[in-house]
């Protein structure tokens, strides 16, 4: 055989095993504690004209524990191991209230930037968003207080399951967490 | 029989230059082999950590993150079995070049914009494995050995 008709003889067995391991590689899914829903749920977050799919990475267990909501409680600030907790099951959208330039140098993973200096106030905060979503705000740390006043104002526009985090990027940097830099995907 | 016309010597240089290819291509074998098996383990069990790795380096639209964090890492074991194991070795090496491609091109582009993020080579650990020029130099190896074994693999792969 020549070497292209070796080359698409190694191509053609390597799409056929590629669609058998799919195969499997979805059943064992469909049947694992940690598997995850083949399609990546989202969240549409509306930030002025900027609109960004955030996704859900979420086993199907944890889906179905954290849609079971609280009723309205007022904004509560939560402690470090509280906000990471959240973080790691996926259960709260973290919103970063500090400038954008603040937030590309570096800012909590998949945390949203929502500047509270460039709020646009004639606009609804977060339009696409579900109102029961849970949400943690935070700002540079004790010594601003955005983050207190933009869960203040989602409050007041509905949002019912907000949270500050008033250590903030600080004590989240401090403690070794998950950071990223550059603008949203 | 062409061994018959051949002298001594050159016989025995070339049996010995088999016996290094045969050693070596098993060495390969084995080393990537647990590689890719090793490599699959923990993106196997926790896929939805793996699908955030991929989100990460910003090339999928949000919808296929999920089914391609369900997928690769059975490939990836695959690969690392059929390589281990010493069966379709020809494919395997050729699907292991074909995904190392693609690995080292990812790497590249997050390095390249400049993104800070956690590689997802060989674990899920995010203090362990950021992307690197470091990390395109062990893929470029891996590929090497793929090639090698895709190149020097005498014996076709049985129809499947």
């Amino acid at each position: 055989m020549n070497t292209s008709g070796k080359i698409f003889s190694m191509f053609k067995r390597s799409v056929l095993a590629v669609f058998i391991i799919s195969i499997a590689a979805i059943i064992f899914n469909g049947l694992s504690s940690s598997g995850v829903p083949l399609i990546t749920p989202f969240r549409i977050v509306t930030v002025g004209d900027n609109m960004t799919k955030y996704p859900v990475f979420q086993t199907r267990d944890q889906i179905h524990k954290y849609s079971q909501k609280n009723d309205f409680h007022a904004p509560e600030e939560i402690d470090l191991t509280i906000a990471y907790k959240h973080f790691q099951n996926y259960s709260a959208i973290f919103i970063d209230t500090r400038g954008a330039k603040e937030y590309q140098n570096g800012h909590i993973s998949r945390a949203v930037s929502i500047p509270l200096n460039l709020l646009d106030f004639s606009r609804e905060i977060l339009p696409e968003l579900s109102r029961n979503e849970r949400i943690i705000s935070y700002c540079d740390g004790e010594d601003c207080s955005q983050s207190i006043d933009l869960a203040i104002m989602l409050s007041e526009v509905g949002f019912n399951d907000v949270y500050f985090f008033f250590g903030g990027w600080t004590e989240w940097l401090k403690a070794g967490y998950p950071t990223m830099t550059g603008d949203m995907p | 029989m062409v061994e018959s016309r051949l002298p001594d010597n050159d016989r025995r240089y070339a049996m010995k230059r088999i016996d290094s290819h045969f050693y070596l291509k098993i060495a390969i074998r084995l080393v990537l082999g647990f590689l890719f098996l090793y490599a699959s383990l923990d993106k196997i069990l926790y896929p939805s950590k793996f699908a955030e790795v991929i989100y990460n380096y910003r090339l999928l639209p949000v919808e296929l993150l999920n089914i391609c964090a369900i997928t690769v890492p059975w490939i990836e074991a695959f690969i690392g079995i059929s390589l281990l194991m010493g069966f379709w070795i020809e494919t395997s090496a050729f699907m292991l070049s074909g995904i190392t491609v693609f690995f080292i091109v990812m790497i590249i582009s997050a390095i390249v914009r400049g993104l800070d993020i956690e590689c997802g080579c060989f674990s899920l650990d995010a203090e362990g494995s950021l992307v690197s020029w470091k990390r395109v130099i062990e893929d470029v190896f891996i590929l090497a050995g793929g090639l090698y074994l895709m190149v020097n693999h005498k014996k076709p792969d049985k129809q499947g």
